[in-house]
């Protein structure tokens, strides 16, 4: 008889834990594949712009051009609230501090935002193969310029975001760095757009208490014998800080040789963790920093630590911004394509770009919003000339030849 | 009169509640549901490696993935050390742990419960815990122990450096490698029968004799399986060595196939499949080798005339308490002072930080909009497999141990292929088959799904464990029960499961463990409405505003505490059950006089 209860509650305890399954089972999962791509991709149909001359950016919109405007924005508002959410996935610029920032758009606009985050690397296959499956799951996706334009062009995943931006103030190029929008897609100039313009020094973290940033007046001067082995870096050839290593590479003052004494010659510690080097940094078992250190050291500064990414001066190579993990893109096939067309041209207006700012603490490339929120580190100089990386039209071509210099190099010397 | 091999096998010529046919049918339906489900996303990922064509291009069938990945530089340096490390800490950790299993499982040590209980706790806590914690003991410039040292005098400085090669086998023998293999090996060894020790002693054996001759040989099978459970997992290892080893340019070959996924846009899965393909060669090493261990012998302890019964430690008991002591101080102190004392730093073990507390993270954490649906997501989660495993695994190993059904060496080989791929590749593999299979596609964003995953996910251990035991177990108690008229279904649960209820509670423990902290086999498959807590600490590993590991260390203490309650209540149910030891040799060998003796069969 003992076993016979115990059977019977092990079995109770089996039906429970179903239970507790199917009424713990979140009531919204991922929302319905669309239907196949004969039919409409959701009931509502998507808000039509009216028959309105294209805005001039230029000319101040007159009073007819902005109720027309205001017009379609309501429908559009209207038809995306009938849809309810936004399916989106933030990473990389936009980071932790998206959850409590994007509630100011949910109450105002009364569109839910369900996001994830988590690493662009691991989204991209899961995306390609969810549309592999008929699956049509992302509205929308602010990352970097990997995998938007390997992975997800050429996979057919995103859409082209330009026909979609209908905001005056988005389209708007004077308020705009470099009075452009910033598209990095070459040659289309369509699908992803930029929305970090952080500026730096010189990309070089250094420990204060050992460092005078004044003896270094160029990038040559890393290669000084008294920096060797005393140069903590990110791994060059991981996908996230290619960025910098296609900057050294794409500068005419540092190119190939630069970057190949500087991975052969000064001895480099290599981590895959920025954290772990910006910590070794402050503990004084390295002087310098590099490859994208820059958020780790910012904040031990903030705990006082005695460690700085900002140099006093620029070197004599140059700046460069780039968009790192602060591009925006939309999906093909959009579950909620009204939502979608809506937060776009939010999110790429002065509102939207304040909301990133905070999110991220990374400067927006609009040039009309205030730097509130904003990491001082990252605010550009308005004397600076910056290189911008990634709007070149071989940019891709470039960065695989840089990260090809880095691993021969790299491992030439057994790492 | 039942067929029995030398195991204690029943054949089916004999039993005549299953009948041949529904053996057949039975099997076929193990191997149909557990083959696809193991061999489909291995099979997808394999073949997907020979294909080097673009996104969106058509099939291009060729080697160059495989080509890539094994004329990687430096990719042999990189077998050759994981094997380094390999072999550096299980052949420290693996008899420590031997022994302590002994000792805690035949012995009257003091609390054996209690201590075996922190080894469980210890395999609870988060890797990454014990290896910050232990390089801020042994950091060769700022450790605490080297600092320490330094004060001595005639002493400059300590003499040790995590980042090295013993520092990568040290964390390693703190983290896992001791505490999984005692939790998995004490219950076997607690079903020891005493009469074969008792002989080894009348012969004039001592009780370390006793051990190393009688008793090890005896546990050969457990012994056999924990040491390959482990085996196959070699090239799966990579945090700890990512983390000491890269700064010392000490790449084991799991960095490798990290590389080719983190290095390259996209992703080269080809070649980090090719890498990780070279464990199909150990398993098929494994498959046959522990299968002849098994069934090479009889290693049936416990029969109906089983005698249980402890051995007394005498002088020796105060120094081995002390030792077994002071091994749980080093395997949990260093990361519970982390997890839980670096949640109220700014930063964890950063006594300069300014300030140098704060409860800022414990407010973030009960701030943070996805964490109380995470909490719930793993409860139900961990719940569950803990709860459907030990009886689904412990049915498969009956099949596996119990009946000459035909075909079970292919269902036991398709359990090891489960390890083939590491990681974020059977991950992917995963995806694959949800979106790609009808019956599971509707699963697909839910609960479900990632229930699904996780009860599977701890097939092999489970099924390997609960074999074990089951070799340890006569037939004469099940061939009592149907000879008294019991049907399979009863003598299961009225017999079988009341003996391997210790085993059970092991097994639902270990898969809630298991359960909770997994991330790459259910990153792709769950999104923000079922993430779970393990996903959750890993997004705030991976921030990009920085790396919020003192938030990860908060949400590692609730996923710690979640476990270790349930299994208090599990073993404070199951110790009830199964096979009791409560009484030294000397005192089984008194007449109790009474009808149901202490150290009986419950």
């Amino acid at each position: 008889m003992k076993w016979t209860r115990l059977s019977m509650v092990l079995i109770a305890g089996i039906a429970g834990a179903l239970l507790l399954v199917a009424c713990g089972a979140d009531p919204t999962p991922t929302p319905t594949p669309p239907p196949p791509p004969t039919a409409t991709p959701t009931p509502v149909p998507v808000a039509q712009p009216t028959e309105a001359p294209a805005p001039d950016p230029t000319a101040t919109p007159t009073p007819d051009a902005m109720a027309m405007f205001e017009a379609e924005k309501a429908d559009l508002l209207a038809a995306a609230q009938e849809e309810g959410e936004l399916q989106a996935f933030f990473c990389c610029a936009l980071g932790d501090g998206t959850a409590d920032h994007i509630r100011g758009f949910e109450d105002k606009y009364r569109i839910k935002v369900v996001f994830s985050g988590g690493s662009s690397r691991e989204q991209a296959p899961k995306v390609i193969a969810e549309r592999e499956a008929g699956q049509y799951t992302l509205d929308v996706w602010s990352g970097g310029l990997n995998p938007a334009i390997p992975t997800l062009i050429p996979g057919g995943v995103i859409q082209p975001l330009k026909p979609l931006l209908f905001f005056p103030e988005v389209l708007d190029e004077s308020g705009w760095y470099d009075n452009r929008l910033h598209w990095f897609d070459q040659p289309d100039n369509e699908y992803v757009i930029g929305w970090n313009g952080s500026g730096t020094t010189a990309g070089i973290a250094y420990n204060t208490d050992l460092v005078d940033p004044n003896e270094i007046q160029s990038f040559w001067d890393l290669l000084d014998p008294k920096w060797k082995g005393k140069i903590i870096i990110r791994d060059p050839r991981e996908v996230g800080s290619s960025g910098t290593t296609a900057f050294y590479y794409m500068n005419e003052q540092l190119g190939e040789e630069w970057l190949t004494r500087m991975m052969t010659e000064m001895d480099l510690t290599l981590t895959s963790n920025a954290r772990q080097a910006a910590e070794q940094l402050a503990l004084g078992k390295f002087h310098l920093c590099m490859w994208a250190c820059g958020r780790e050291v910012q904040r031990l500064e903030r705990e006082g630590q005695p460690v700085d990414d900002v140099f006093p001066h620029i070197l004599a190579e140059g700046a460069s911004i780039s968009p790192g993990g602060g591009a925006f893109y939309v999906l093909d096939r959009p579950p909620n394509p009204n939502a979608q067309k809506f937060f776009a041209n939010w999110f790429l207006s002065r509102e939207g770009q304040i909301f990133a700012q905070k999110a991220s603490e990374s400067q927006s490339l609009r040039t009309d919003i205030p730097t509130d929120g904003v990491n001082p580190a990252s605010i550009r100089n308005p004397d600076v000339d910056y290189f911008i990386l990634g709007s070149q039209t071989d940019y891709q071509e470039q960065l695989e030849s840089a990260l090809t210099v880095v691993r021969d190099a790299l491992a030439s010397v057994g790492k | 009169m039942a067929v029995r091999s030398p195991t204690g096998v029943i054949g089916t010529r004999r039993t005549p509640w299953v009948r041949p046919g529904t053996g057949t049918f039975i099997m076929a339906l193990l191997l149909i549901v557990f083959g696809f489900w193991i061999f489909a996303p291995i099979v997808v990922i394999l073949v997907n490696s020979f294909n080097i064509a673009g996104i969106n291009q058509p099939t291009e069938w060729s080697l160059e993935n495989w080509r890539i990945a094994f004329s990687e530089p430096g990719i042999f340096t990189a077998l050759r050390n994981t094997f380094v490390v390999y072999i550096g800490y299980k052949a420290i950790g693996f008899p420590i742990a031997i022994l302590i299993a002994w000792t805690l499982a035949r012995t009257n040590i003091h609390w054996s419960y209690g201590l075996e209980f922190m080894f469980w706790v210890s395999f609870m806590l988060p890797g990454i815990a014990t290896t910050i914690g232990w390089v801020f003991m042994l950091d060769p410039d700022f450790g605490l122990v080297n600092v320490a040292i330094g004060y001595l005098p005639f002493i400059e400085h300590g003499p040790f450096n995590i980042y090295s090669v013993p520092g990568i086998i040290w964390v390693h023998l703190m983290g896992n490698t001791i505490s999984s293999a005692v939790m998995l090996l004490t219950p076997a060894f607690r079903n020891m029968n005493l009469s074969l020790e008792e002989a080894s002693r009348v012969s004039g054996a001592s009780n370390l004799r006793t051990m190393m001759r009688v008793t090890i040989p005896v546990m050969i099978p457990a012994i056999t399986v924990v040491f390959m459970l482990n085996l196959v997992r070699i090239f799966q290892s990579f945090e700890t060595e990512l983390i000491l080893g890269t700064p010392i340019d000490f790449y084991v070959y799991s960095t490798k196939i990290f590389q080719f996924i983190r290095f390259f846009d996209p992703p080269l899965y080809g070649s980090a499949t090719a890498l990780a393909s070279v464990v199909l060669v150990i398993i098929a090493f494994i498959v046959p080798l522990q299968r002849w261990l098994t069934t090479r012998r009889n290693y049936a302890t416990i029969t109906g005339s089983f005698k249980p019964g402890l051995i007394d430690l005498g002088k020796w008991h105060p120094l081995v308490f002390g030792l077994v002591l002071f091994l749980i101080l080093l395997l949990t102190a260093i990361p519970v002072l982390i997890l839980a004392g670096g949640s109220f730093m700014t930063r964890v073990g950063w006594f300069s930080s300014t300030p140098t507390y704060t409860l800022s993270h414990w407010q973030d954490v009960f701030a943070n909009r996805f964490f109380l649906s995470a909490l719930r997501n793993t409860l139900i989660i961990s719940l569950s497999t803990a709860i459907v495993s030990p009886i689904l695994f412990s049915m498969v190993a009956y099949v596996l141990v119990r009946t000459r059904w035909q075909w079970r060496s292919v269902l036991d080989a398709i359990f090891w292929m489960s390890t083939a791929m590491p990681g974020i590749l059977s991950g992917l593999g995963l995806l694959w088959l949800f979106l790609g299979t009808p019956i599971l596609t509707p699963l697909y964003g839910t609960l479900y799904a990632l229930v699904l995953v996780v009860i599977m996910q701890g097939k092999l251990t489970s099924t390997q464990l609960i074999k074990g035991v089951f070799l340890q177990m006569g037939a004469d108690m099940e061939e009592a029960a149907r000879v008294a008229g019991a049907g399979w279904w009863r003598t299961y649960f009225r017999i079988w499961i009341p003996l391997l209820m210790p085993t059970l509670i092991l097994i639902g423990t270990f898969n809630f463990v298991i359960a909770a902290g997994t991330t790459s086999s259910i990153i792709l498959i769950a999104d923000r409405g079922t993430s779970t807590l393990s996903l959750l600490a890993l997004d705030m590993m991976t921030s990009t505003v920085g790396q919020d590991l003192e938030g990860a260390g908060i949400v590692s203490l609730f996923m710690v505490a979640q476990t270790a309650g349930i299994a208090l209540i599990a073993r404070k149910f199951g110790l009830q059950l199964g096979v009791s030891h409560t009484r030294t040799a000397r005192e089984a060998d008194r007449p109790t006089g009474s009808t149901a003796p202490a150290g009986a069969i419950h």
